[in-house]
């Protein structure tokens, strides 16, 4: 069975088959880091389909000796995310009226989930929780895709377990 | 291996578990075009911005209202600047 990284070079050579192969073994794992971080169905809908197609235009910089091509994919898809949820943000401060406004709040019987509590983590800290643990991802590989040193991302997974347990502690004594 | 850190943590692991994702079915295949997700996008449902005012009886009464007191207030309006 090929890898990806085979797969990648039969697509660099022309071979369209190799980005549908891509394609098929790799859009289900970045819809679901997509979608745990940002739990909005279309827009990780969106972004998964952008990163593909960011990868026809820059397949030629994918570089076996640098990382996966799944670290290449995620690490396109965290940048666009990124962008797309910054800009989102200038818009709101900018038209803060047209923000649906939250109005949930939670009683005191009513339990966190994970997913919210996941929600509520800082961003630095909830893509690196998301990386190790749902797509066990090395230390290495989580550094490239964020674009931090290897050192950060151990202090951040620490931090960000550190305040899950504290969101989800009270849920699981009682 | 970085997970390994969870191991101490079996509450914690079985938490993270419960949370699983539905994978879209208009995933499955690559949309090759813009175009055709511009399409897609228009033909989207979207949400209704006047959900949170209908949806409550007092919400209802005062979008009812609504025209009439406008053309109360524009009437008023005309009479004070003649």
């Amino acid at each position: 069975m090929m890898s990806n990284e085979e797969w990648m070079e039969v697509y660099k050579n022309g071979d369209i088959e190799g980005f549908e192969e891509l394609y098929s073994r790799l859009y289900e794992p970045l819809y679901c880091f997509l979608f745990r971080y940002t739990r909005e169905e279309q827009l990780s809908i969106d972004i998964v389909q952008d990163t593909f197609e960011r990868l026809q235009y820059i397949k030629q910089d994918f570089d076996q000796q640098k990382g996966t091509v799944k670290a290449f994919l995620f690490q396109i898809a965290y940048r666009l995310m990124i962008n797309k949820l910054n800009r989102r943000k200038k818009w709101r401060t900018l038209f803060p009226f047209l923000v649906p406004t939250e109005n949930r709040r939670l009683s005191a019987d009513e339990k966190l989930t994970v997913q919210e509590a996941i929600l509520q983590l800082p961003e630095k800290q909830r893509a690196v929780i998301l990386l190790v643990y749902y797509h066990d991802l090395p230390q290495e590989e989580i550094a490239q895709i964020l674009s931090i040193p290897l050192g950060t991302v151990k202090s951040r997974l620490h931090n960000a377990i550190k305040t899950l347990k504290e969101e989800l502690k009270e849920d699981f004594d009682a | 291996m970085l997970k390994n850190e969870f191991h101490k943590e079996q509450w914690l692991k079985d938490s993270l578990d419960q949370d699983k994702v539905e994978i879209p079915k208009q995933l499955i295949t690559y949309k090759k075009s813009r175009w055709q997700r511009f399409i897609q996008y228009l033909a989207s449902p979207t949400k209704d911005p006047l959900e949170p005012i209908y949806s409550s009886s007092v919400g209802y009464t005062s979008l009812k209202l609504l025209p009439i007191v406008t053309a109360v207030f524009i009437t008023i309006l005309q009479i004070m600047l003649q």
